[in-house]
């Protein structure tokens, strides 16, 4: 029980962490478009292989990308993870760098009845995410003899609740599903203020949405297919997986409110819907030697049916993004080292996001690595990092060179084991 | 050794958050954020034509908190005859009983008796060395809470004036105003005999030019009264009596010329001004909110003492002139000889933001004090670039 306790506490306090808005700029005005930029991982096991590992069924690794993933769930796993983000962003007229620290996520998963790879999973992770600052100098003018400043800062994103399960036929299809609620407020702000007159009042836009909604994904992962089309004892777990996340109408509430020293209220309320997409992604993995995971995935999600209040944006066009992954590790042994029980990985990504700013797609090229280090028998400390490149300066757009740090705890218990009475 | 592997994370996750940093945003100019475009907007009432209104009215209000006592009688520049007047009872409590005694038994008379003012301001012809009043009993009970230039219409005094010689020592400054003496000695009786005494009604005769100002109760100047006692072949005792209330009344009507607004101190006199701002969007935000009045030299009148500075209120209903009490007055001060300016924003966000627009409340900052005439071009001026003018820069989405 004390056990529980101090997990509760380390979640809450990581949430904590997380919710410290001292440097909020984790991305550009990119992430003004549509619902912001798409979280694909919180965990760092995933964001060093790539962050997808859809057919990956991992005994040590809580898949909330794919809840079939879940039936190889040997005891229960609590996962939080937080995400430093380092942020080069630069144009053809001005480059800057900013940081942040942000909570990524907290998991939890319990094996129900490990036979039949029936496990419970919940968990908070973020599925979209707004930030940017930017700010426009003007001369003076008429109305403002001494110049003023325009500053535009997006903050929040999409958030969900998820509640899923897993199961495993006798033939080792695996089978998940949950549910998932999403929740969320992004706030536009636009400010302008008066740096060389204090006579004047600053003042502040806020445009808020704040979407809720359910959604589903269902997920399968297909059995070991390694010996029926390698034949080799070198290469197993030989899977395919997939996973569907189905299409919903977020309702969304919108306002705007102004705010000076003057008044700070509501003008326009209203209540929309935001269609979000549906997302399909597909992968296949296998070990070789028992020691080295390859993992390789493809998902989709098609931006372009985004729709505020039944209008679609021309900035959004379909999204893809190509991933590929690999994982060390070790084969545990009694008498290993701290060292020798070290797992490794790398990934490879490329993703043609959702965003088409006249015409001119974004692409983003990732290369990441990671590494978790033993704790003790299930537990880890993982690290990832990621490089990224998003964007171009041609065509007056901007170009991002992304630093990702993430880090996480995943722990594993035997919950809910009988003692023996005598 | 659970603990201590939670504290080895939790202790770098920290690290990592503070170790954050950012520099300032830059322009880029990215045009990504077309939907969160704000723009600046500059709405000047005289090159926008807005429709704007003014009016000027008298507001009958109680003085008897001023720290002047104003007396004379003026006539402005529209012919308009405005008399000062001061009602004054004073304190004769602290009278020693034998000279009490004395004087309800007849042993002693009041052989002399003058008023003692402070002269703190004049108004008018400020050059004459005199002003001309007369001094009469009052006969109906009034006190300075509720006393106003309306309730001299039942008001009523005997005609005998009281007054004898006056003189005013310039180095000092001190008035002082010979009464008949007789009249102190009723006075004194009455009070010895709780009987209830109206003071003294000090009122202009024939219409001048010139308006004095005396220190009042309110202020450190306060009025008094000097009584000579003399008991044959006993004693001459001459014992000083401080004011116990006064109060001072102007009288008359506010100078009137087309095309202008007036203000008046003590009068009172008021304006309002109303523009029509119903072009800006409900939801701008104010940056600046600018009033420019243009005053009228000729017409303005400033006494010795003067305050350059009017007060401005939002007006929440435009029929009873009542004023909005959830915003603070603004005040508008004289930016140059010709020229008043002040800063309205809250007023005006208001108007925008309720979308209900009641207009102005001027009036004269010091509106007790004195009489000055503040005359500005009014919403009906010949001359438009001469009307009251509202600046207003604000920003909208």
């Amino acid at each position: 029980m004390k056990k529980l306790y101090i997990k509760i506490f380390a979640l809450g306090f990581l949430f904590f962490i997380g919710q410290i808005d001292v440097f909020p700029q984790i991305s550009s005005s990119y992430s003004r478009l549509g619902l912001g930029d798409m979280v694909y991982s919180y965990s760092a096991r995933r964001a060093g292989m790539g962050q997808l590992g859809i057919s990956v069924i991992d005994a040590a690794y809580i898949s909330m990308l794919n809840p079939a993933g879940l039936t190889g769930l040997h005891s229960t796993r609590t996962e939080v993870g937080v995400m430093y983000n380092g942020l080069f962003l630069s144009n053809d007229n001005a480059s800057s760098y900013s940081s942040s620290t942000d909570f990524s996520g907290a998991t939890i998963a319990f094996p129900i009845s490990m036979a039949h790879g029936i496990s419970l999973s919940a968990g908070l992770i973020p599925y979209s995410n707004v930030s940017y600052q930017e700010e426009n100098n003007y001369p003076g003018t008429n109305s403002a003899s001494n110049g003023y400043n325009i500053s535009y800062k997006g903050t929040g994103g999409l958030s969900k609740m998820v509640l899923g399960s897993s199961y495993r036929f006798p033939f080792d299809l695996s089978i998940g599903a949950t549910v998932e609620y999403y929740f969320g407020e992004l706030n536009y702000n636009s400010t302008i203020s008066f740096p060389n007159d204090a006579s004047l009042q600053t003042g502040t836009f806020t445009t808020r949405y704040r979407p809720r909604g359910f959604s589903t994904t269902v997920g399968l992962i297909t059995p070991d297919l390694s010996k029926v089309i390698f034949g080799s004892e070198n290469i197993s777990d030989f899977r395919f997986g997939a996973v569907l996340s189905f299409s919903s109408n977020l309702l969304t509430d919108t306002s705007l409110i102004i705010s000076s020293s003057l008044v700070d209220d509501t003008v326009q309320n209203s209540s929309i819907t935001t269609k979000l997409p549906y997302r399909f992604a597909a992968g296949f993995s296998f070990v070789l030697n028992k020691k080295y995971l390859f993992s390789f995935d493809y998902l989709f999600q098609p931006w372009s049916k985004y729709a505020l209040n039944g209008v679609t944006s021309s900035f959004m066009r379909d999204s893809y993004k190509i991933s590929t992954g690999f994982e060390y590790r070790p084969e545990l042994e009694a008498g290993q080292s701290f060292w020798e029980q070290v797992m490794l990985r790398l990934g490879l990504t490329y993703e043609q996001t959702q965003y088409n700013i006249n015409g001119q797609g974004i692409n983003k090229y990732s290369v990441m690595g990671g590494f978790s280090l033993p704790l003790s028998y299930q537990n880890t400390l993982d690290i990832a990092i990621e490089y990224s490149i998003r964007g171009t300066k041609d065509f007056n757009l901007l170009q991002e060179k992304i630093i990702k740090l993430t880090a996480g705890i995943s722990l594993g218990e035997l919950w809910f084991i009988r003692s023996d009475q005598y | 050794m659970l603990l201590r592997k939670y504290l080895f994370v939790i202790i770098t996750l920290i690290a990592f958050t503070f170790f954050s940093c950012k520099e300032s945003p830059r322009n880029f100019n990215s045009n990504l954020l077309g939907p969160d475009q704000i723009n600046l907007v500059n709405l000047d009432s005289y090159n926008a034509g807005l429709l704007q209104k003014s009016s000027s009215f008298k507001t009958v209000i109680e003085t008897g908190s001023s720290s002047t006592l104003i007396l004379g009688n003026y006539t402005t520049h529209s012919g308009n005859l405005q008399e000062a007047s001061i009602l004054i009872q004073f304190n004769y409590s602290s009278i020693p009983d034998s000279d009490k005694s004395d004087l309800i038994n007849g042993d002693a008379t009041v052989i002399d008796s003058w008023m003692i003012f402070t002269k703190t301001y004049a108004f008018g012809d400020t050059t004459v060395s005199q002003i001309d009043f007369g001094a009469y009993k009052i006969n109906t009970p009034w006190t300075p809470a509720g006393f106003t230039s309306d309730s001299l219409t039942n008001f009523s005094y005997n005609s005998d004036d009281l007054s004898l010689q006056k003189s005013l020592t310039d180095s000092t400054n001190i008035y002082r105003v010979h009464v008949n003496s007789a009249a102190i000695q009723n006075q004194i009786s009455n009070y010895a005999n709780s009987i209830q005494d109206n003071g003294i009604y000090l009122k202009p005769n024939a219409p001048g030019g010139t308006v004095w100002g005396f220190g009042s109760l309110s202020s450190s100047s306060f009025p008094a009264i000097a009584v000579v006692v003399n008991k044959t072949g006993s004693y001459t005792d001459t014992l000083y009596f401080n004011a116990l209330s006064d109060l001072s009344v102007l009288s008359g009507d506010l100078p009137s010329t087309q095309g202008e607004i007036y203000l008046q101190s003590s009068l009172v006199g008021q304006s309002k001004i109303w523009f029509d701002v119903s072009n800006i969007p409900a939801g701008a935000i104010i940056n600046q909110a600018k009033l420019i009045l243009k005053t009228d030299l000729s017409n303005t009148v400033n006494g010795t003492v003067f305050n350059p500075s009017v007060l401005t209120f939002n007006i929440a209903d435009s029929i009873s002139n009542r004023v909005d009490s959830s915003l603070s007055p603004e005040t508008i001060t004289q930016a140059d000889s010709s020229t008043y300016e002040g800063d309205i924003t809250t007023f005006v966000q208001k108007w925008v933001f309720e979308k209900n627009n009641r207009g102005l409340l001027l009036t004269p900052q010091s509106g007790l004090s004195g009489m000055e005439i503040f005359a500005f071009k009014g919403s009906d001026a010949s001359n438009l670039s001469q009307r009251p003018r509202l600046v207003i820069v604000y920003t909208k989405k």
